[in-house]
């Protein structure tokens, strides 16, 4: 049941994330709807679920979206992993917390970008990325963190999200 | 399984990131075709997309046409404001390319007339009334102006300078009842002298030429110019054009209705005549 769920979830966050959240843009820059998922899981969930969260969550996106397959896997299952080391060692109730986390996760992702581009000797000024995509999404991403850990810390208030995956 | 991934996690995540990472690199170089997994994933996913992306852009039509709405008050605002603003500025342009108009021709004048050393002046003020009679220009004595200088324009005589400040003077014209100028009719040389003609309470921007000779051919549609008798205004500046004669019953001579070749309604610009080469020579001689 919990698995079904929470790939529906996923399967849910890959369809809005191709339809409707492209209208959220703001100045051309769409919030990252995944990693604040695979951040709540961690941090709700710990590992592996946050790892096999984000490890399935970014599969779906390499499939449907990715130049290749593997890149936003890679980025997602690190985040969740690593996150997920963080379980129960933080003070989750804090409002500071999953934003910090986000904002770590945001960096990570966008640093595994540029090393990648870097090897796919794709050339991308730093300074002109991290002004238009690195800095806006993350802050973005940051400003919408506290409301999907919410949705998910009142979805694993129910009893069927109890048991461990 | 999560006491094992507990046990082996980092090797195992160390493991799928290799494993990644070289899928990563296996997969990027560019590819006519998508792979099985590929499309049985978009496959069950495209139909959930297509449906909501026809939603939400319905949606998000809705509502950027309120926005729009919204805004288009504003934007009927802004464009009414900027209307006013360029209708201003092509007010103003306007009147730099007549004034442009008018200085050029002043200028013609000033070049045709060589024997006139002028300055230029513009009208600052006119006393009121349909016709006007005295007025002030924005040239006094710091520029060289004095007392009975002529003043001119492309058309022909304005008046005299009556009364200069430092940086201003006023202007009698030709129409105002104390003004008289000695004149001569181009055609036949006939004196006579040219007297405003507010002394008559008609206002009417006419000039009358008297003393005129009572034998004087003098005839509608003749040309007069200053003589230059008088000593204020140099000779051959052009007044106007006679639009009737009239024979004085009472008197030996005949009085001219002269219409001023200035029009004294719409004055700007003019021209005072600070010198004349002739009258230097005169003096001189």
């Amino acid at each position: 049941m919990k698995e079904c769920i929470i790939l529906g979830i996923l399967v849910l966050n890959i369809v809005l994330q191709s339809s409707v959240f492209p209208f959220l843009q703001i100045d051309n820059i769409i919030f990252d709807s995944l990693l604040t998922l695979v951040v709540s899981f961690s941090l709700i969930a710990g590992n592996p679920t946050g790892a096999v969260v984000g490890f399935v969550g970014g599969l779906l996106q390499d499939i449907l979206f990715g130049n290749n397959i593997g890149l936003y896997t890679l980025q997602y299952m690190l985040i969740g992993y690593i996150v997920g080391l963080a379980y129960m060692k933080v003070y989750i109730d804090r409002l500071i917390v999953p934003v910090v986390f986000a904002a770590f996760s945001s960096i990570l992702k966008q640093t595994i970008v540029l090393i990648y581009n870097f090897f796919m000797q794709i050339d991308i000024p730093l300074d002109e990325a991290l002004y238009k995509i690195i800095i806006p999404e993350l802050l973005y991403t940051i400003a919408l963190m506290p409301i999907v850990f919410a949705l998910i810390r009142n979805l694993y208030r129910h009893k069927f999200m109890r048991h461990k995956l | 399984m999560p006491r094992f991934f507990k046990k082996f996690s980092l090797i195992i995540i160390i493991v799928i990131s290799i494993a990644l990472v070289v899928l990563m690199f296996s997969t990027s170089n560019s590819r006519d075709r998508m792979t099985a997994l590929e499309g049985f994933v978009g496959q069950i996913v495209a139909p959930f997309q297509r449906g909501l992306y026809t939603v939400s852009s319905t949606v998000y039509n809705f509502f950027s046409e309120i926005d729009e709405r919204r805004n288009m008050k504003g934007n009927y605002e802004a464009l009414k404001e900027k209307v006013a603003h360029l209708e201003k500025e092509l007010v103003k342009l306007e009147e730099l390319e007549k004034e442009n108009k008018r200085l050029k021709e002043l200028l013609r004048f000033a070049d045709q007339n060589e024997e006139f050393i002028v300055t230029g002046a513009r009208v600052i003020a006119k006393n009121p009334g349909n016709w006007f009679n005295l007025i002030t220009i924005d040239k006094g004595e710091k520029d060289g102006i004095s007392v009975n200088m002529a003043v001119v324009t492309e058309k022909g005589l304005v008046g005299r300078v009556v009364e200069v400040a430092e940086n201003w003077s006023k202007v009698r014209t030709i129409v105002d009842g104390q003004s008289a100028v000695s004149a001569i009719i181009q055609r036949n040389r006939d004196n006579g002298i040219v007297k405003g003609n507010n002394s008559l309470v008609m206002e009417d921007g006419m000039c009358r030429m008297i003393y005129l000779p009572e034998d004087s051919s003098v005839v509608e549609g003749d040309k007069v110019i200053t003589s230059g008798l008088g000593d204020i205004f140099p000779k051959g500046i052009y007044i106007g054009e006679v639009k009737e004669v009239i024979k004085e019953e009472r008197n030996l001579y005949k009085t001219a209705i002269i219409e001023p070749g200035v029009d004294f309604q719409r004055l700007e610009e003019v021209l005072v005549v600070v010198s004349s080469r002739e009258y230097s020579e005169t003096n001189a001689d």
